[in-house]
C-alpha cells in the first residue's frame, strides 16, 4: 500500500484538500476513524438512512457540496473506522511516512510520500466538582448524537459555555423533540455586544449571524432562558446528574457573592471552547505554539501548510480553531502546497489564481474567526471553575489539589510532561487530551512562565490505546 | 429517544444487550443504542465510579463497553461511540461491567 | 559568580541521589541540567532490581573472574540500601522487593540458566531453582512454556517516576540547589577550581559557576560532557523502548525476566503492567545528539510484546497505552564508569552500568570519595583510570 498522499480526518480540511489532489492525478487515501466524510461539523447520518432536511441552512452549503464532490470522486481512496495510532518517517531522502493504523480487524502500515494531518480539534473540558458524573457531556458531543445518530441522548438539557455553538446545539435539541431548561453563558452579555463594534464583519458574514439570529429566535420562542454571567459551579447527583449548580460571574469572570442557583437536568453540556488535536503531529517532532484562545497548542506551518517536518502538511482546527470554512481553505492551500512540493515551483505557475483566490479567502474568514474567538474565549473561567476536590485528569483521578501540592513540593518541575511523569495526570486511556489544557494554565500560573514554556505533554505512540492482540497479529513483512 | 419525524432508518436488525435481546438499526452506534435504552451509566471505571460517554466522538474513552461480535468471540473493550452494531453482538454494559479487564483466564 | 562545594552535571537518579548524600553531609551542592528532574534515563527505564548475573556476565569468563570478587558486596550493599530506602527518603516509591524470576523456555535456556545458578550460588547469591510447575505455583498466570525458573528473593522493582524526585526533594531540603534548566558549555579548571559555564534553557544567558569539584552525572551524554572537560570517556548512547499497558487486576507478584529472550515484566501498584527488557529504538543522528527523540521500532515492539504474551499470556487481552523511549549508556566493557579522573582532580563521574538498580549505591559510593577523597574499595573496579589510556594527550 502506496500513495502519494495519506490525509488523516474527513472533516472539511481534508475532503477539500482531497479533491484538489485527486485531479492532479496524485494517489490519496483519506483516514477517518468515523463511519463516514464530513468531520464534526458534518457528522453525517449513517449510511443508508434518509433525514429530511439534514442542515439545510445556507451556511453549510459549500460545506456539504464540498463533502459530495468528494464522495462521488471515485479517485479518492477511504477508510473509515480506522485509526491512525502512530506515524513515522521512512529513512532516506523523500519526504515519506509510515502510517500505521489500526481497526475492527486489526493493524496495518500504509507508505506515503506526504501526509496531511487534518485530524480537527475536540470540545475544551473544564474541571469542576462532579464533572465526572454519568450525564455531564460535551455539548459536541450531545450534538452528534442529534444530527447524526438522530437521537436525543437525555431527557432535559442544560448547557453551559462562553462558545455561541451552544446556541444552535440547544436548537438542535428543541428541533428533534428534546427539552432544554436552560443555556448558561459565563461571559456578559457585553462581550457579546462588542460584535457590533465591527460592523463590516457582521455585514461581511451576514449570513452566519442572521443563521445564529434564527437560532437565538428559535430557542427564546421555545421558552427557553438564555443566560449571560454564569456558568456551572458544581454537578450534583447519587448516581447520575439529576441537578446543575449554577453560580454568577462578574465581568471580569470572577464568580460574585450572589446565591447560586439549582436547575434540574440528566444532561449538562460544556461549550466552552475546543482544543486542536494536534497528537500525531506532536508524535512526528512537528513545533507548536500555544495559544488559549485558538486551541492550546497548535501545529505552526509555512505559507504551504507545510509544519516544521518536511513533507507533513497540516490543515484545519489543528492549526488554529477557526471554523469549517477555513478549514476547508487551508486543506485546498496544503493541496497546492503538496503538489508543488511534488512538481516543482515552476510547474505550478497555472494554479496562481487559485492559490490567490483561496488564499484571499483565507484572509476573510480569519476576520470571522477573530471575532468569534474575542466574543467566546472562556479566558480565565475554566481557572475560575477549580475547586480543589475538582478532578482534573479523569483517567487516573487527579485532582487540582493533588496538582497544587505536587507543585508545591516539587520546585523543580515546570514542564506539563515532567508533571505527568509525578502524577500520572495525562497517563490514562484518553492520552491526556482532556487534562492537557488545564493542566498546563495551572502550571504556567503557579510558575508564573509562559505556557509555550511549559509546554505539551509529549506525544506518545500509540495515539490512542490498541489492543496488544492486534500488534501481535499484524505481519510487517507482508504489508 | 430516536427522533421518528422525517427520518427513514433500515430495516432494524438485533443485538443482545445485557442478556436481552434489542432492536436496533443499522448505522447506529452502540451507543446510541444504550442510550436509547435508557442506560445512564456505561460501565465502572477502576475506581469504581460510574462512567458514562462524554464526547461521542471517539477521544474520551468513557464509553467502553463490552462487545463479542458473535457468541463464541472473545469480548473486546471498545467504545461505545465508535463501533457500529453488527447483526448477533453480544453487549455488556452498565455499572455491573467493569472495564478492567479480566486477567488470568488464559495460559 | 555564584560558587559551590561542587556542581551536579545532570538531575537524573545518579545526580539527584549524590546531592542527596553531599548535602545531607553539610557540602554546598549544586545540580543543573538542561531538562527537568528525572527527564533522563531514570525517569523512563524499567525500574527493574535485578541482581541475579547479567546474561553478558555468564557469558564472558574472563569478564566475570575479574568481577565476581566485587560483585557481591556492591549487590549486598544494593540490597540493604534499597531496603531502607523508603524509611530515609520518607515516601512511597513504589518499592516491591518480593522477588524476581527469570525463566527458561527452552533445554538450551535452561543449561544457561543452570549455569547461572551454579555460579551465583557459588558466589553466595540468594538464588533458588524452580521448576515450570513450581514457578507457576509462585506465580500464577505464566505460561505452560516456562520450563524453569531462577527466584532471586531480594529482587523487584521501584517506580522511576518517583524516585529520583524523592531524591531530589530531599536533597533540597537538605541545601541542595537545583538551578534553572540550564545546559554546560564548558568546562575548566584554573587555580585548582573549576569554572562551570552554562546556558539557560529558556532565554540563553549564559553564567559561569565556581567549584571545587564536578560531577559528570549526565547519563548517556557524560561522554560529551567529559569532552567539555577536555576528557575521553568510552560511553555510548543506546536508545531503548518501554511499554506500559492499561492498568488490570493485580497478577503480577514478582520483577519476571527472561534468560534468553529480552523482557521484562512487573506491574506497578496502580495495576498498569510494564513491558520492557531493552528492545532498542532509532537514535537520531541527525539531531544533535540527546536533543532528538529516538524513534519507536514497531517491529521491535512487536518482538518484545510477543516476547511478554508468550510468558504472561493475559498480556494479549490488555490494551497497550504507551510506548516511549529512553536512552542510557554503556561503556565498551558494559561496566559502569565511577570515580575520579586522575588527568582532571576534582572531576567525577558516575555513569553507564544498571543505573537504576545500583544509581543510589554508586552515588552514594561516589559522595563517599568525594567526602574523603579516597576511592571506597568497592568503586576499584569502576574506576575511569581503566581508560587513561584515552586521555593521554587530555586532561587539565
Ligand atoms: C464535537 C464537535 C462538534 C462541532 N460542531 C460544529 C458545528 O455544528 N458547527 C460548526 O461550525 N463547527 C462545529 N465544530 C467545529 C469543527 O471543528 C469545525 O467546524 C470543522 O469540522 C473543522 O474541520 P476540520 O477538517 O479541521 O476537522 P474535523 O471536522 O474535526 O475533522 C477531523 C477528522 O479527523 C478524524 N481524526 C482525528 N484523529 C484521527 C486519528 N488519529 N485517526 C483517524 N481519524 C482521526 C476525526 O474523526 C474527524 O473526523 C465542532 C467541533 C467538534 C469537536
Ligand atoms: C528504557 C530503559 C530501561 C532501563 N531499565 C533499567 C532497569 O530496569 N534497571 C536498571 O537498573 N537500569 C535500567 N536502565 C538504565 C538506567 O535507567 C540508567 O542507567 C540510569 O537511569 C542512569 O541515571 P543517570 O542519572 O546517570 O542518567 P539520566 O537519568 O539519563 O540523567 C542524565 C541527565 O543529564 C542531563 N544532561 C546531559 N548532558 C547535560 C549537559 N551538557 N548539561 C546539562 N544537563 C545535561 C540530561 O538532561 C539528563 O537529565 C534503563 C534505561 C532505559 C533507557
Ligand atoms: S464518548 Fe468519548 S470515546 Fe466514546
Amino acid at each position: 500500500m502506496n500513495y502519494d498522499v495519506v490525509i488523516v480526518g474527513a472533516g472539511p480540511a481534508g475532503i477539500a484538500a482531497a479533491n484538489i489532489l485527486v485531479e492532479q492525478s496524485l494517489s490519496v487515501l483519506l483516514i477517518d476513524e468515523q463511519a463516514r466524510a464530513g468531520g464534526q461539523i458534518f457528522r453525517q447520518p449513517p449510511k443508508g438512512w434518509t433525514v429530511k432536511n439534514w442542515l439545510s441552512s445556507k451556511i453549510y452549503r459549500d460545506g456539504i457540496n464540498e463533502l459530495r464532490k468528494a464522495e462521488a470522486n471515485s479517485l479518492i481512496r477511504w477508510r473509515f473506522r480506522t485509526t491512525v495510532a502512530g506515524i513515522s518517517r521512512v529513512a532516506g531522502a523523500e519526504p515519506a511516512f509510515r502510517v500505521f493504523a489500526e481497526d475492527a480487524n486489526g493493524v496495518c502500515e500504509i507508505e506515503s510520500r506526504f501526509l496531511l494531518l487534518a485530524t480537527g480539534c475536540h470540545d475544551m473540558s473544564v474541571s469542576f466538582p462532579g464533572a465526572t458524573l454519568p450525564g455531564v457531556m460535551m455539548a459536541g458531543g450531545i450534538q452528534a448524537f442529534v444530527k447524526s445518530q438522530q437521537i436525543v441522548p437525555g431527557e432535559c438539557f442544560v448547557l453551559v459555555g462562553t462558545h455561541p455553538l451552544q446556541i444552535i446545539v440547544a436548537d438542535q435539541i428543541l428541533k428533534a423533540g428534546g427539552k432544554v431548561a436552560g443555556v448558561y453563558f459565563g461571559q456578559p452579555l457585553s462581550r457579546f455586544l462588542r460584535a457590533f463594534k465591527a460592523p463590516a464583519t457582521l455585514f461581511r458574514f451576514s449570513g452566519k449571524f442572521l443563521f445564529f439570529l434564527g437560532c437565538i429566535c428559535r430557542v427564546l420562542l421555545a421558552g427557553v432562558g438564555i443566560h449571560f454571567g454564569r456558568t456551572v459551579r458544581r454537578a450534583l447527583g447519587k448516581e447520575a446528574l439529576e441537578q446543575v449548580e449554577l453560580m454568577r460571574l462578574d465581568s471580569q469572570g470572577q464568580p460574585t457573592a450572589s446565591a447560586t442557583q439549582a436547575v434540574a437536568a440528566d444532561r449538562l453540556g460544556l461549550c466552552f471552547s475546543f482544543i486542536a488535536s494536534s497528537e500525531l503531529a506532536r508524535q512526528l517532532g512537528a513545533t507548536v505554539r500555544w495559544s488559549a484562545p485558538e486551541g492550546g497548542f497548535l501545529v505552526e506551518h509555512d505559507q504551504w501548510m507545510q509544519s516544521s517536518v518536511p513533507g507533513l502538511f497540516v490543515a484545519g482546527e489543528i492549526t488554529a480553531v477557526a471554523g469549517a470554512d477555513a478549514a476547508m481553505e487551508e486543506g485546498r492551500l496544503a493541496a497546492f502546497g503538496i503538489i508543488r512540493k511534488k512538481m516543482g515551483a515552476q510547474q505550478c505557475t497555472e494554479f496562481t489564481t487559485q492559490i490567490d483566490a483561496v488564499t484571499r479567502r483565507l484572509q476573510k474568514h480569519e476576520q470571522f474567526s477573530t471575532l468569534l474567538r474575542a466574543l467566546s474565549d472562556p479566558e480565565d473561567i475554566p481557572k475560575t471553575l477549580l475547586k480543589d476536590e475538582a478532578i482534573v485528569c479523569k483517567c487516573e483521578q487527579v485532582s487540582v489539589g493533588d496538582i497544587h501540592s505536587m507543585l508545591t513540593d516539587n520546585q523543580f518541575v515546570s514542564t506539563a510532561s515532567s508533571l505527568k511523569l509525578l502524577t500520572r495526570a495525562g497517563m490514562g486511556l484518553c492520552q491526556g487530551r482532556y487534562c492537557q489544557h488545564i493542566l498546563v494554565r495551572l502550571i504556567a500560573e503557579q510558575r508564573n512562565i509562559p505556557e509555550q514554556q511549559v509546554g505539551p505533554y509529549t506525544a506518545q505512540f500509540p495515539s490512542k490505546p490498541l489492543a496488544v492482540a492486534k500488534i501481535l497479529e499484524w505481519s510487517p513483512e507482508s504489508q | 429517544m430516536r427522533v421518528e419525524k422525517g427520518i427513514n432508518r433500515p430495516q432494524p436488525i438485533s443485538i443482545t444487550v445485557n442478556g436481552v435481546s434489542q432492536q436496533v438499526y443499522p448505522g447506529e452506534t452502540l451507543a446510541t443504542v444504550l442510550f436509547s435504552a435508557g442506560l445512564q451509566c456505561f460501565n465502572q471505571n477502576r475506581f469504581e465510579q460510574r462512567r458514562a460517554p462524554l464526547c461521542n466522538m471517539g477521544t474520551c474513552f468513557e464509553c467502553l463497553v463490552s462487545v463479542k461480535r458473535s457468541d463464541n468471540d472473545r469480548p473486546q473493550r471498545l467504545r461505545a461511540c465508535m463501533t457500529d452494531v453488527e447483526e448477533g453482538m453480544v453487549v455488556e454494559a452498565g455499572e455491573g461491567f467493569s472495564i478492567t479487564p479480566p486477567l488470568g483466564d488464559r495460559s | 559568580m555564584p560558587r559551590y562545594d561542587v556542581v551536579i552535571v545532570g538531575a537524573g537518579v545518579i545526580g539527584c541521589a549524590c546531592a542527596y548524600y553531599l548535602a545531607r553531609a553539610g557540602v554546598r551542592v549544586a545540580v543543573l541540567d538542561r531538562n527537568q528532574v528525572n527527564s533522563g534515563a531514570s525517569g523512563r527505564n524499567a525500574g527493574s532490581l535485578h541482581f541475579q548475573l547479567e546474561y553478558r556476565l555468564i557469558q564472558n569468563q574472563d569478564l566475570l573472574d575479574r568481577q565476581l570478587p566485587f560483585l557481591l558486596p556492591l549487590t549486598l550493599a544494593g540490597i540493604e540500601q534499597w531496603r531502607s530506602l523508603p524509611e530515609e527518603l520518607g515516601v512511597d516509591i513504589g518499592l516491591k522487593m518480593t522477588g524476581g524470576l527469570m525463566v527458561a523456555e527452552t533445554p538450551k535456556q535452561i543449561a544457561l540458566l543452570r549455569k547461572k545458578s551454579e555460579i551465583e550460588t557459588r558466589c553466595g547469591l540468594n538464588v533458588e531453582w524452580l521448576s515450570g510447575d513450581e514457578a507457576r505455583q509462585l506465580q500464577p498466570g505464566l505460561s505452560q512454556s516456562v520450563q524453569a525458573a531462577l527466584f532471586c528473593p531480594d529482587e523487584g522493582h521501584c517506580n522511576p517516576r518517583l524516585l529520583t524526585p524523592a531524591y531530589a526533594r530531599q536533597a533540597e531540603a537538605a541545601g541542595a540547589k537545583f538551578l534553572e534548566p540550564c545546559e554546560v558549555v564548558d568546562l575548566a579548571r584554573t587555580g585548582g577550581k573549576w569554572l562551570v559555564r552554562c546556558r539557560l534553557v529558556n532565554g540563553g544567558a549564559e553564567e559561569t559557576i565556581q567549584a571545587e569539584s564536578v560531577v559528570n552525572a549526565s547519563g548517556a551524554w557524560a561522554s560529551e560532557l567529559a569532552l567539555k572537560a577536555n576528557l575521553h570517556l568510552p560511553l555510548f548512547p543506546v536508545a531503548l523502548m518501554m511499554s506500559v499497558t492499561e492498568a488490570a487486576p493485580k497478577v503480577l507478584k514478582y520483577l519476571v525476566q527472561h534468560v534468553g529472550r529480552k523482557l521484562s515484566l512487573k506491574q506497578v501498584s496502580d495495576g498498569n503492567i510494564l513491558v520492557g527488557g531493552g528492545w532498542s529504538a532509532k537514535l537520531q543522528t541527525s539531531a544533535k545528539q540527546g536533543a532528538g527523540k529516538p524513534e519507536i521500532r514497531l517491529d521491535n515492539l512487536q518482538k518484545n510484546l510477543a516476547a511478554a504474551c508468550d510468558v504472561l499470556p493475559a498480556v494479549r487481552d490488555l490494551n497497550l497505552i504507551r510506548t516511549w523511549t529512553g536512552i542510557t549508556g554503556i561503556t565498551l566493557d558494559h561496566l559502569p564508569v565511577i570515580g575520579q579522573f586522575a588527568e582532571a582532580p576534582g572531576f567525577y563521574v558516575a555513569a553507564g552500568g544498571s543505573g537504576f538498580t545500583y544509581g543510589p549505591t554508586y552515588a552514594k559510593l561516589l559522595s563517599e570519595y568525594i567526602l574523603t577523597n579516597r576511592q571506597p574499595e568497592l568503586l576499584k573496579p569502576y574506576s575511569p583510570d581503566r581508560f587513561s589510556d584515552l586521555n593521554m594527550f587530555m586532561g587539565q
